[in-house]
């Protein structure tokens, strides 16, 4: 196990966090076009990473420990991925929801 | 000081090897709970791609203000968090009692915000399912966009609350002097749960409230 983390490295990963926060607002408000969805994503996969390595303590826990967070996040990607690959790349028009199903009620 | 009932159980060979598989089996857990909200990320993904321009007049009519306070309330939930986590390990503990009432009180504060916010939708009408009757927005996007925003914080809402709980268990075991820097594999857990609340909303906030 790693040495124990100090407080002021908690302090400067959250004064990193907010700046992140504060970049992801600034950076929705402009229009970014089709890259807003991947910058937006990218800066939280990293805000992500500083809440994972050094507040939940990976970087201080096992081998184990990342290789079962490693498994667990390449099933997201691969869930989140290929499901919005399917919708994606299909040709045919929108379904029409059956009526009643889930139409708005009046 | 009360001496901590630190005892490895029979199984294991010392506290260290206890402490090790207590944090595996927790990251075990929270790669599921990962993988729960996972679900609902690739449902909002999917009808994102398909319902494009009501997905955008959706997340306009969003609280920008309230989903925004409350991100920068989670993150510093989080911090305080980390630091009884460090004051329990320093032998510091007052200084570990204060900083998790502190993050109790953000996490109050945190569903204070968010309740606000769910009254504001209810009073025009915005319902999950089919108990949706906006008339602003009458688009099956709009309706869908909703739905999901319902079930992916209301889902969150449910850990914050039983985070809470975790966190009151740990507060009164700090109240009686529990943890110590040779024993404090509970408040780390504790801890860890904590912090995935605020991971999930990490995704939430800018998917949810800022991309348009």
């Amino acid at each position: 196990m790693a040495h124990e983390t100090r407080a002021s490295t908690y302090l400067w990963t959250w004064l990193a966090l907010v700046v992140l926060a504060v970049a992801t607002y600034v950076l929705s408000r402009l229009d970014l076009g089709a890259l807003q969805v991947p910058i937006a994503l990218l800066i939280a996969l990293v805000k992500g990473l500083f809440v994972v390595m050094v507040f939940m303590h990976l970087l201080e826990h096992g081998a184990t420990s990342r290789i079962f967070f490693g498994i667990a996040f390449t099933f997201i990607l691969l869930l989140i991925s290929l499901s919005t690959a399917d919708v994606m790349t299909r040709e045919q028009d929108l379904p029409v929801p059956a009526s009643g199903a889930l139409a708005p009620r009046g | 000081m009360r001496a901590p009932s630190a005892v490895a159980a029979e199984h294991f060979e010392d506290l260290k090897q206890q402490g090790h598989a207590a944090r595996l089996g927790m990251w075990a857990f929270l790669g599921q709970e990962m993988l729960l909200f996972a679900g609902l990320f690739a449902l909002y993904s999917a009808y994102r791609s398909m319902y494009r321009a009501d997905f955008h007049q959706a997340a306009l009519h969003m609280s920008v203000a309230l989903g925004t306070a409350n991100t920068f309330v989670l993150l510093t939930s989080s911090l305080t968090v980390a630091l009884s986590i460090w004051a329990a390990r320093a032998r510091r503990p007052r200084a570990c009692i204060g900083f998790l009432i502190a993050t109790l009180l953000l996490a109050a504060a945190f569903l204070v915000l968010k309740f606000t916010e769910y009254g504001h939708h209810f009073a025009e009408g915005i319902f999950p399912g089919r108990y949706y009757h906006f008339a602003e927005l009458p688009q099956h996007g709009a309706h869908i966009f909703f739905t999901l925003y319902f079930f992916m914080t209301g889902l969150h809402a449910l850990h914050v609350i039983a985070g809470m709980g975790v966190l009151t268990w740990v507060l009164l075991h700090a109240l009686q002097h529990h943890w110590t820097p040779e024993h404090h594999v509970g408040i780390e857990l504790g801890g860890m749960y904590w912090h995935l609340v605020d991971l999930i909303w990490i995704f939430i906030w800018p998917l949810l409230y800022l991309v348009l």
